[in-house]
């Protein structure tokens, strides 16, 4: 079989070798940035008032929205293995039901939100820092929702394949990194003051 | 090609290792609990929880053992 030795040939060649390496190490690198600004946020948290925590706190709602991020994150990880195995409607369903499980986590931290408000308002020490934590962590979970509508979009439009899935690969890897962020807020916030 | 990474991992076994794990974070969750409220000042008692679920979130469903794969096929 000839090979072709143009530099056009030779750059592609190139790009399909250490493009997705270099995705994978540029993914990794925002990651660990969004880490930062998590660990800062979190630390914030007992800077202000320690391990103390109100009363009120609601830890079956909390409880329930953990196992919501968690099961979305199975539903995540089975749309990655689907579209690598070429399942395409597999890779469709999972993708929505990570979805519809991220928006019901939205609507559970928006009744936590509401019933936080009565007990300790954001202008007291704990809400402060209740609010920020579980506000910025709710962004991130409503941008990987907006993600995964694009990439769910796209795969319909018959983009994606096994060899071909990087877009997949990323915006799952981001939902699971909100979902290891909530394994230490849940604690921070609802846990470590005890019952 | 896809066949061939994580190891020995067919597809089924991929599904099967991701149950397992979501099973596993369920039960340190469901156990986490249970010693923050059963025990005072807990904070000590849960770091390991923690550590542990997000062990298992990087390994498992972040693949984060690709980086020192370096060229390795992914999922």
């Amino acid at each position: 079989m000839a090979i072709t030795t143009t530099p056009e040939a030779i750059h592609e060649r190139a790009e399909a070798t250490y493009r997705p390496r270099a995705n994978r190490i540029g993914l990794w690198l925002f990651l660990a940035s969004e880490t930062f600004l998590f660990s800062a946020f979190i630390s914030s948290r007992f800077v202000v008032s320690g391990t103390d925590q109100p009363e009120h706190l609601n830890q079956g709602l909390a409880l329930l929205l953990t196992l919501l991020l968690l099961l979305s994150s199975i539903s995540a990880y089975r749309a990655e293995t689907a579209i690598a195995h070429d399942d395409r409607r597999l890779f469709q369903r999972e993708l929505l039901t990570t979805i519809v499980l991220g928006l019901l986590f939205l609507v559970g931290v928006g009744i936590e939100f509401n019933e936080a408000l009565t007990y300790f308002p954001a202008s007291t020490i704990y809400g402060s820092a209740f609010f920020m934590l579980i506000g910025l962590h709710a962004f991130h979970v409503l941008t990987g929702i907006l993600a995964l509508a694009v990439v769910a979009n796209l795969g319909r439009m018959g983009h994606y394949g096994p060899d071909d899935h990087w877009p997949v690969e990323g915006v799952v890897k981001y939902w699971h990194f909100v979902d290891l962020m909530w394994v230490a807020i849940y604690p921070t916030l609802y846990l470590f003051g005890g019952s | 090609m896809a066949e061939q990474v994580h190891g020995t991992f067919g597809r089924a076994g991929l599904i099967r290792r991701g149950w397992l794990t979501a099973a596993g974070l369920a039960v340190l969750t469901l156990l986490e609990y249970l010693v923050a409220v059963r025990i005072d000042a807990p904070t000590l008692w849960l770091l390991p929880f923690i550590a542990a679920k997000g062990g298992l979130i990087l390994e498992v469903f972040m693949h984060a053992s690709d980086l020192r794969a370096g060229d390795r096929e992914h999922v």
